[in-house]
């Protein structure tokens, strides 16, 4: 058996990220469902082939459940720490500053930057939001 | 690889950061477009507000501008729990994804984040993830008071707008 701390990191990680993000996946099934990822869920069913709900869904509901990940780091409760490749060791929820998730879901993020699959930026309008920037004036 | 932007960039670009909050009281052109039927009703009671601690769910508004505020406790501040959110059909990355996008966008003004335009942002951002605009200016101005009725201090940075 794993130590109880190993216990104890298994027991968070299900609850606070492996069951919250099936329950937020989840709330496309009710009738209220709102907002542009259900949407596009719903379509993609209405197509009614199975590649076109897969490739919709898959990589919103990974992109879901890495969101409810690093969500649960920037809100302390799995207080994890990252060795960099220099050997410098970083404690998540500190100096993460609790904008992990943002980092990772929004426009120009992480999935931008780093990820070489495929996503949609449910906010790519908002760049140029408040106009140009003090840089561009 | 497929990228794909989930909506096309549209004409509400280039406004001032000094209407910031004008312009999301009012909602954007895409944003009204995108607003349930039956938004902007001012009798809306808003979304049921916990601890975070005692519901988890969403920060409103995020907890960055206000976490080196010596009043504000992550666990002890109001928060749309994740029942209320799976209760309203609420996504909760896309109000993440619309917080940190609106605020990176409002850093680059080099303006100074005030509670207005902190208020402005938090309700664009609900509304985008398909609160209405009606009960999502009630949630953020309920969290803005208990905010402040903590003794927390005007917003001491931006969320996501760096060091």
């Amino acid at each position: 058996m794993p130590s109880p701390e190993i216990e104890e990191f298994a027991k968070l990680l299900l609850q606070k990220v492996r069951d919250v993000a099936i329950r937020d996946c989840g709330v496309a099934l009710r009738p209220n469902a709102a907002g542009p990822v259900f949407k596009r869920w719903k379509e993609a069913a209405h197509n009614g082939n199975l590649e076109s709900i897969v490739r919709t869904v898959v990589p919103d509901i990974v992109d879901n459940t890495v969101f409810h990940l690093l969500d649960a780091i920037d809100n302390r409760l799995l207080k994890l720490s990252f060795t960099a490749a220099n050997g410098k060791r970083v404690d998540l929820p500190t100096d993460g500053l609790g904008e992990l998730a943002g980092w990772y879901i929004g426009t120009g993020g992480w999935r931008a930057l780093y990820s070489q699959e495929r996503f949609v930026d449910d906010f790519a309008d908002l760049v140029g939001f408040f106009g140009p920037s003090k840089e561009e004036k | 690889v497929e990228k794909r932007p989930g909506h096309s960039r549209d004409n509400s670009r280039g406004h001032s950061a000094a209407n910031a909050a004008a312009r999301a009281e009012a909602g954007t052109p895409a944003a009204a477009a995108r607003q349930p039927a039956d938004s902007t009703t001012e009798s809306e009671p808003g979304a049921a507000l916990r601890p975070y601690g005692e519901g988890g769910g969403h920060h409103v508004p995020a907890k960055r501008a206000f976490t080196e505020d010596p009043n504000y406790d992550i666990d002890e501040v109001i928060a749309t729990p994740n029942s209320e959110l799976d209760a309203q059909g609420i996504y909760h990355p896309q109000i993440t994804g619309a917080q940190k996008s609106l605020y990176r966008e409002f850093a680059k003004t080099g303006q100074p984040l005030t509670w207005d335009v902190v208020r402005s942002i938090e309700t664009q951002a609900l509304t985008r993830a398909g609160m209405s605009s009606g009960s999502a200016s009630v949630t953020v101005n309920k969290a803005i008071s208990a905010l402040q009725a903590r003794g927390v201090g005007s917003p001491v940075r931006i969320p996501w707008g760096g060091k």
